[in-house]
């Protein structure tokens, strides 16, 4: 019989024995009729059975049901569980806190690295320095969001996916330069990054992407006996990387320039920048044209991009860069809010130099989000881009433009540049600036102009702009159905946007085109030529491009090579109202099919990213 | 005691142990796999998945970093209360119930801002060590 059913025996003859008491009452009984006599040591006896007047009288062994408190292990364990709870406190604490940077200049590179091979874009903007990202965590975020919105990428979570990079075998040393700035010099070491396109989206296969790998080692990035490095700078609550201090370094040590002053924009930051928003637009566009590069570097914030700090090298680099400009007008005007205002500047003026071609002076304006140069009266011979010979003239005022504007979103690239005739949509417009205030100085950030254009360009990303960037133009849904020998009249919703249109042709015949931007009363645009501002390209009804047709729509005809449906993608770089006509060759005007246009010009197509002036020497 | 009871009580403990032990060491581990935020912890961690999962109702980015760096506080406590008296006494499992709890709720809070595929070694070794706790609580009875 097991101790716990002796137990129970026992309790079980209680329970009959006498008459009904409670448990108390049984026990003090019990104890009451132990036998009084004692055992030498005083120890509590148990009558032997059958003697003494009551055999069967019993005593219930009361036991606790818990052992006594144990081993010396467990007070050990709760020790360390103390101290892992003050740890834990601790960590918590002090993340809280803030201790964001890396506790070494090579532990920041190292986490850079790490971020690198984790793939994770947002750990990699967390170890650069913080002044010099502003919002890239936010604007990496909206990006990655939007990529999954148009199915660029499976999930926002992994922007990445698909793409593996792995950083390997880094051997680092830290040269300090400074008090809290260091170069990190990578000894050795390897990138290497690879694509697996079954890990990526449907969309980006069918766009070509493919198994790929390739590799650098660190001995490759040497240029001229210079070891790669990264600059490290603290930040009062650890080391970060600094991609501007690193651009600017390499710039300084490639052109074996005089060595800056490390945190001088910082220590003087009080005397720097100007008095009022408006006040730093200003004295930017005049520190621009006069070539003032001093005052010019004073209005970035030093914890930015440290320009102030580079500026005795940047001097001299920059020392037979003269603009030559004047400003004849200057206006700003800003809307302030906390510590960040919007600055509209507008302004105009001119250059004094005269081209090598006697060509000149030129004027300048800001307007439409835009730093354009314009060529009054500008007519000349010669070869015109993108055909093979002949006469041109072109509009009386040829414009090139330097712009970074959301009005581009879609775009191939953020920023257009050159150009002939890309007249200002809004003249009245200026271009935008945004300032910051620090302490009681103002200041214009690069980081936030270009972060905010980056963040619009995104916002207004959609399908169509996708389709057309990675080549996939004939996928976007046609505008309507062309009827051969009627036009089409339609608009561009915004510059650099791709439209596609179907129409029926058969084998051997042979089409030819012409998009014509009009003004708001439907007359032809003043100033351009048909075509000037399209790319086109044909493809078959089996979805293969047809040779040679990106003249369609600048008098080139192009022969079908069968029946069927075809389609047609016209890529626009302006915006605004068009009319579209394709005919059959056979059928079209005279002056739709390689003849001269009314303007005595003949109508070419510009390039996708016009970079030249017209009849420029190397043009 | 019986046999049977004091290897419910050891075992008791050694779950109740090893729970505690899973739920600190998950601190220094990642809770996420892959993508943005595998490489972080803490505040970072919490920070960049409530950015790019948005916002749980009732649950900010501040919550979830608390509710976060409990998860190994209450292991490390578990490991106190279990040493000083038990894992079979009241307040050990009243500890068990809330490191269970609130582990569950943080992986919870996780899977929906970062998906199940993307829980990496931390959230998993967080998850052992709460139902290691919770199951602590239940193998010995009085």
């Amino acid at each position: 019989m097991t101790d716990s059913n002796r137990l129970r025996h026992k309790l079980d003859l209680m329970a009959v024995r006498g008459n009904r008491r409670g448990a108390a009452a049984v026990l003090q009984s019990a104890k009451d009729q132990v036998p009084a006599a004692r055992s030498a040591n005083g120890a509590g006896i148990m009558p032997p059975d059958g003697e003494g007047d009551r055999p069967d009288e019993l005593v219930v062994e009361i036991q606790s049901a818990t052992p006594r408190r144990r081993h010396a292990a467990w007070s050990i364990l709760a020790a360390a569980g103390a101290a892992a709870l003050a740890g834990v406190g601790a960590l918590a604490i002090t993340a809280l806190v803030g201790d964001g940077g890396a506790s070494s200049p090579e532990a920041a590179v190292q986490r850079l690295a790490d971020a690198v091979s984790a793939e994770d874009p947002l750990a990699a903007a967390g170890a650069l320095a913080p002044g010099e990202v502003r919002t890239l965590s936010r604007t990496l975020d909206a990006a990655g969001h939007r990529a999954a919105d148009l199915d660029l990428v499976a999930t926002a979570g992994a922007p990445l996916a698909g793409v593996d990079l792995d950083v390997r075998d880094l051997a680092l040393a830290t040269e300090d330069l400074a008090p809290g700035y260091a170069k990190v010099v990578v000894l050795d070491g390897s990138l290497t990054a690879e694509t697996n396109a079954a890990e990526m989206s449907d969309l980006l296969r069918r766009a070509g992407v493919h198994d790929s790998a390739a590799s650098v080692e660190a001995a490759e990035l040497r240029q001229r006996d210079i070891q790669p490095f990264l600059m490290a700078v603290e930040s009062g609550d650890g080391w970060y990387v600094s991609v501007a201090y690193t651009a600017l370094e390499y710039l300084r040590v490639l052109n074996d320039l005089p060595a800056p002053d490390y945190g001088s924009g910082l220590a003087a930051l009080s005397s720097l920048g100007a008095s009022s928003p408006e006040d730093a637009a200003r004295q930017m566009v005049s520190g621009v044209a006069d070539s003032d590069w001093d005052a010019v570097f004073s209005l970035i914030p030093p914890g930015e991009i440290a320009l102030y700090d580079y500026r005795e090298a940047l001097g001299e680099l920059l020392a037979d860069s003269d603009a030559g400009a004047t400003v004849d007008a200057l206006d700003a005007t800003a809307e302030i809010d906390g510590d960040t205002a919007v600055v509209e500047v507008r302004a105009s003026g001119s250059f004094e130099s005269v081209r090598d071609d006697g060509y000149g002076p030129t004027h300048w304006d800001l307007s439409d989000g835009c730093l354009r140069e314009y060529y009054p009266g500008y007519t000349e011979t010669g070869v015109a881009i993108g055909s093979d010979s002949g006469a041109v003239s072109y509009p009386t005022q040829a414009t090139n433009a330097f712009c970074i504007s959301p009005a581009y979103a879609g775009s191939p690239l953020l920023m257009f540049i050159g150009g002939t005739g890309t007249p200002s949509e809004d003249p009245e417009r200026g271009v935008e600036l945004t300032a910051v205030r620090i302490g009681d100085r103002w200041f214009l950030s690069p980081v936030s102009m270009a972060l905010e254009a980056v963040d619009a360009w995104v916002g207004g990303f959609d399908l169509r702009s996708l389709y057309s960037m990675l080549g996939l133009g004939r996928e976007i849904p046609p505008e309507t159905g062309l009827t051969l020998g009627e036009s089409y009249r339609g608009e561009v919703a915004s510059r650099w946007t791709t439209y596609t249109y179907s129409f029926d042709g058969n084998a051997g015949q042979e089409v030819v085109g012409r998009l014509t931007e009009l003004t708001g009363a439907d007359e032809p645009r003043e100033g351009t030529l048909p075509g000037a501002f399209t790319s086109a390209e044909l493809y078959a009804p089996d979805g293969s491009p047809v040779y040679d047709s990106y003249m369609v729509l600048a008098g080139s005809p192009v022969a079908l090579p069968e029946d069927g449906t075809y389609t047609l993608v016209v890529n626009a770089y302006f915006a605004g109202p068009y009319e579209l006509t394709l005919w059959d060759a056979d059928e079209a005007p005279g002056d739709a099919t390689g003849g001269a246009t009314a303007t005595g010009g003949v109508a070419t197509s510009v390039p996708a990213v016009p970079t030249t002036f017209p009849n420029a020497p190397d043009g | 005691m019986d046999d049977e009871s004091r290897r419910r009580l050891l075992a008791a403990d050694l779950l109740a142990t090893a729970g505690g032990g899973g739920l600190v060491a998950s601190a220094f581990l990642h809770w996420v796999r892959s993508g943005p935020g595998n490489g972080l912890r803490g505040h970072d961690l919490v920070d960049t998945v409530v950015a790019l999962g948005g916002a749980l109702p009732g649950l900010s980015a501040a919550r979830l970093t608390a509710l976060w760096y409990l998860v190994p506080a209450l292991g490390a406590l578990a490991w106190l209360s279990v040493g000083l008296t038990g894992a079979h006494s009241l307040p050990s499992r009243a500890v068990a119930a809330t490191a269970g709890a609130t582990t569950g709720f943080a992986i919870v809070a996780f899977v929906q801002l970062a998906g199940f595929a993307a829980l990496g070694p931390g959230a998993l070794l967080a998850a052992a060590g709460g139902a290691a706790l919770l199951a602590s609580a239940f193998i010995y009875r009085t």
